[in-house]
């Protein structure tokens, strides 16, 4: 009976924390900007059976590299109903299996299933991780829950069903995406930490230490092979242009990270990180804060994403903190205030959710705004019909796929940089046409991308103090659309 | 697993010289099944030239300005071209080399006390690792350098110190650095087996017969260090690297390094590391490298075959993982050396350089030996710019990136450039950053610039410029 109550309570997080994300992500008909790309893939697959690797309206034609089971994933759904309801309501739903998943490696490293339920809890309105994966048909909504089964089945491996599972979910997650390199990091840092610790090594994991390593290292060959070529070493970040790797922390101050990490994972993870690696001392915990310190090395690295990088050091903190907590009721119980238990649950929950859960429902409502208008999908819609294929349209590099996807036309760059040629000086151009004085040198770039059009959203309009001056001149560029979005036709060239 | 039966020696040489074989055409087969009929690698084209010029008995290069050295290796390259032809012979030697060094591998590793199955792994691993590949799919001198290394090392295991001595020493005629390297390898053996006498009686020989060089034919052995700056694609060639090593192979290793680093010893280890660190600097460092890498990744194979697993469900999916990894990785490297350059598009662009007017050429450094071979012309400056005089790199920036054309013409008349090769490979960062950049703008757009040649599609474009003074 017990057993049902734990489950039932669950359940319930996991369809509170789905149905506030369907609500949030219904607030637009539309997706975030880098969305319209997984959402073309589903299209594409639908109708060929195959993603999109080459693309010929991306960057005016290039191939694309990506491991593609996320976007099959959705494509299956999506014979049941829309590819644009589908990609809505399905990341939302894998996203919202983080409790699920919480709640199992909590109580495999407590095995108290109240605390599990609380961190259960915590994880699904995690700031970074609820905002990021809202309406943006993001991966990570399909990976990060993925990775975390895959944690909670490397504690348990020793059981030969689990194995086999886990096989299936490392199978899984290696097509999904290349975060299996962080896992493999991650244990070589626990094996550190195990021989620094003095704990024996067992074999087993040693032996699935070799074969995570081998078989991540066999499929990253099939997939990412041409990229290894193309750009040696730094693929390790993406070829993510110089100046926007370099602003990746500009704006950001540490009140913005404990804001986006939340304030009780960020407390009682860091007092569960000092008590386990100096009292508590087991290999389980270990693992978990040497994934965290992988993390914590990759964002330190730019390696990853920052407000990714943040989902999973919170989530991580929120597992950690279980062990706080817990240890928190032991305590408390055998001191005069052990009646005080339930009232100081209710106080942290009321903390978290005025720190953690009404932030997360506040970015992610922020998040969805930053969604295209019903005005710029409309522009769109009618340059596709006003327009011949294979015309090029710039815009801003976010709106890159909207392009491809409402317009059918080429775009000069979008936020998919691998394998790109010359990558700094595209987006220095792409970025800097749009404040230039100098027609010339505006024509000069417009020619050299071939660029036919060029497209003011309504964010890019209200972002500008004024359109660049050079588009006064209508022996050179003609308004063709003209409404709260305007679109500018390129006529003229250098000789 | 059941342990491997023991195989005769005879069928084991046999089986190493068959498999060497095939693996050693297989780049060129593919090479010629793609319609290229063209050398591997930029070191095909220099060793026959400059054996060419050895035949001739000329003392300087006309064509890059520098006085020939002796090398052992281009007067034995010269001694059989007038038997078989250059280009022929480009092919066929190092296919023999390479059976060579696969044989004389097998017999220091049985010196060394490999059991079989150990042995047999490290020559699978040796034939299909890069190092080999490259060097024995090219007419390149540590094809011979190993052969000699190894050779050195099997007689030194055999005791016979005077032979090793004569084996390590021809090494010195062909690179003093790796001479140094070979003779620092026959110390730490002695360092660890005591036997001080023979690394004695090798330096011994070497010297005796420096000796002679230098007295007698005027010998002065140089060492030519060109460190780039330190990159992974330097040392691993599946990040873009040429010559260097494999990532599964180089894991492998570093398993068994790890396991077995005390074993080694303090002096091996710190060999390896140095080799290791110097190898992300130069790529030749990694051809020594890769012995070690070999040795150590069959031992790791091995030990996972042999060993009792734990989670047996996963020993072999592990073991095939390793294998097919280790497989994919070669199979992919041969596909990109049987692609590489020279294609037939670009010795036909340097051809057309060939009938064009004199004048030395200008374009990047790397393609060097394909315009001396092919357009038998000179060129402007054939090293890395990093190595020439402050006020030439000044020139030659300024050529390349100067929309000046009066700065540019007087620097093109100062330096006697007469023609311009240019590739997609230049255009692309190789030289200029940026479409239109200096000279790039200026050819199109300059009469004096006349357009020779010019081909283009969807991966490859070659032009070729001649700069005319009136």
């Amino acid at each position: 009976m017990r057993l049902q109550k734990h489950l039932i309570i669950l359940g319930m997080i996991f369809l509170a924390t789905f149905l506030l994300r369907i609500i949030l992500a219904f607030q637009t008909p539309y997706l975030e900007y880098d969305g319209y790309f997984n959402l073309r893939q589903v299209e594409h697959i639908q109708k060929t059976g195959i993603p999109l690797y080459k693309d010929d309206l991306s960057y005016g034609g290039r191939v694309n590299i990506f491991p593609p089971v996320f976007q099959y994933v959705l494509a299956l759904f999506s014979q049941f109903s829309s590819p644009e309801f589908a990609v809505k309501v399905i990341p939302n739903l894998f996203a919202s299996t983080i409790v699920i998943f919480v709640y199992l490696v909590c109580n495999s490293l407590t095995g108290k299933k109240s605390v599990s339920l609380l961190s259960a809890f915590f994880s699904g309105f995690v700031p970074a991780f609820f905002s990021s994966t809202i309406a943006a048909v993001s991966v990570y909504s399909f990976v990060v829950p993925l990775f975390f089964f895959i944690v909670y089945l490397m504690l348990n491996f020793r059981k030969q069903h689990i194995l086999y599972v886990l096989f299936i979910a490392l199978l899984v997650l290696v097509f999904s995406h290349p975060i299996i390199f962080v896992l493999i990091l991650a244990l070589i840092i626990h094996l550190l930490l195990l021989k620094v610790e003095g704990f024996e090594i067992r074999k087993q994991y040693l032996e699935l230490l070799l074969f995570l390593t081998f078989f991540s290292i066999w499929i990253s060959f099939f997939i990412y092979n041409k990229a290894f070529l193309f750009h040696g070493i730094s693929i390790i970040w993406q070829n993510i242009p110089g100046m926007l790797l370099q602003n990746y922390f500009i704006d950001i101050n540490y009140l913005q990270i404990i804001y986006l990490v939340g304030f009780i994972p960020l407390v009682f993870g860091l007092i569960s990180v000092h008590h386990i690696l100096f009292q508590y001392k087991r290999t389980n915990f270990l693992f978990i804060i040497s994934i965290s310190i992988t993390f914590f090395i990759l964002l330190l690295l730019k390696m990853v994403q920052l407000d990714i990088g943040l989902a999973f050091l919170s989530i991580l903190l929120i597992i950690l903190s279980a062990h706080a907590l817990d240890e928190l009721i032991l305590y408390v119980q055998k001191t005069k205030f052990s009646t005080f238990i339930i009232p100081a649950f209710v106080v942290i929950i009321i903390v978290f959710l005025f720190t953690s859960f009404f932030q997360a429902i506040v970015l992610a409502s922020e998040q969805v705004k930053k969604s295209p208008s019903a005005e710029d999908v409309k522009a769109l819609v009618w340059l596709k019909e006003n327009s011949h294929v294979g015309q090029t349209v710039l815009g801003s590099i976010d709106e890159g796929y909207l392009i491809t996807y409402y317009a059918q036309r080429k775009n000069v760059a979008d936020n998919n940089f691998l394998l790109v040629k010359n990558i700094n000086t595209r987006y220095d151009e792409v970025t800097k046409v749009f404040d230039l004085k100098l027609e010339t040198e505006a024509v000069r770039i417009l020619n050299k991308y071939e660029v036919d059009y060029i497209y003011f959203s309504e964010e890019s309009i209200s972002s500008r103090k004024s359109l660049p001056g050079y588009l006064s001149d209508f022996s050179c560029f003609t308004l063709i659309y003209n409404q709260t979005v305007k679109i500018f036709n390129v006529h003229c060239r250098l000789t | 697993m059941k342990p491997i039966p023991p195989i005769k020696k005879r069928i084991m040489l046999l089986a190493i010289l068959c498999v060497s074989l095939i693996i050693l055409l297989l780049p060129q087969i593919l090479r010629m099944i793609r319609g290229n009929e063209n050398l591997i690698g930029a070191e095909s084209y220099e060793a026959i030239r400059i054996a060419g010029l050895v035949k001739d008995n000329a003392t300087v290069d006309l064509l890059s300005g520098e006085r020939i050295e002796f090398n052992l290796f281009h007067h034995l390259i010269a001694l059989f071209e007038s038997i078989i032809p250059a280009l022929v012979l480009a092919k066929i030697i190092p296919v023999i080399f390479g059976m060579c060094a696969a044989v004389l591998l097998s017999k220091v590793l049985s010196q060394l006390k490999f059991s079989q199955e150990q042995a047999i792994i490290a020559i699978i691993l040796f034939l299909i690792s890069p190092g080999y590949l490259y060097v024995y799919s090219t007419l390149n001198q540590y094809s011979l350098i190993i052969i000699l290394f190894l050779a050195g090392a099997s007689f030194l295991l055999a005791d016979k110190h005077y032979l090793c001595g004569f084996c390590i020493s021809a090494i010195l005629f062909i690179d003093i650095l790796s001479f140094l390297i070979a003779l620092a390898l026959i110390f730490i053996h002695a360092a660890r087996s005591k036997e001080y006498p023979a690394f004695i009686k090798t330096v011994s020989i070497a010297a005796l017969f420096l000796a002679i060089a230098v007295i007698f034919f005027s010998f002065i052995p140089r060492i030519e260090l060109h460190l780039a700056s330190p990159s992974f694609s330097t040392i691993f060639v599946n990040f873009g690297g040429i010559l260097g090593l494999g990532i599964p192979l180089f894991i492998l290793f570093l398993i068994s390094f790890a396991a077995n680093w005390k074993k080694a010893g303090l002096l091996i280890t710190a060999c390896i590391v140095l080799l290791v660190s110097l190898s992300f600097f130069e790529s030749g460092f990694t051809v020594f490298l890769n012995l070690f890498v070999v040795a150590f990744g069959a031992l790791a194979l091995s030990l996972l075959i042999n060993r009792r697993w734990e989670l047996q469900n996963i020993k072999f999916l592990t073991i095939l993982l390793i294998v097919c990894t280790l497989l994919f990785s070669s199979l992919s490297y041969i596909n990109r050396l049987s692609s590489s350059q020279p294609s037939p598009h670009f010795s036909a662009a340097l051809m057309q350089v060939k009938t064009a007017n004199p004048g030395f050429v200008l374009t990047h450094e790397s393609y060097a030996p394909y315009v001396y071979y092919f357009s038998q012309k000179g060129m402007a400056w054939n090293r890395s710019l990093s190595n020439a005089p402050l006020d030439f790199r000044r020139d030659m920036h300024a050529i390349y990136l100067s929309r000046d054309l009066k700065e540019t013409e007087s620097l093109l008349q100062k330096h006697d450039i007469g023609l311009i090769f240019i590739t997609k490979e230049m255009e692309e960062g190789l030289v200029w950053e940026k479409e239109n950049q200096g000279l790039e703008f200026l050819l199109p757009n300059t009469p004096r610039f006349k357009l020779l040649y010019n081909f283009e599609d969807s991966t490859e474009k070659y032009t070729v410029w001649e700069y005319r003074k009136e």
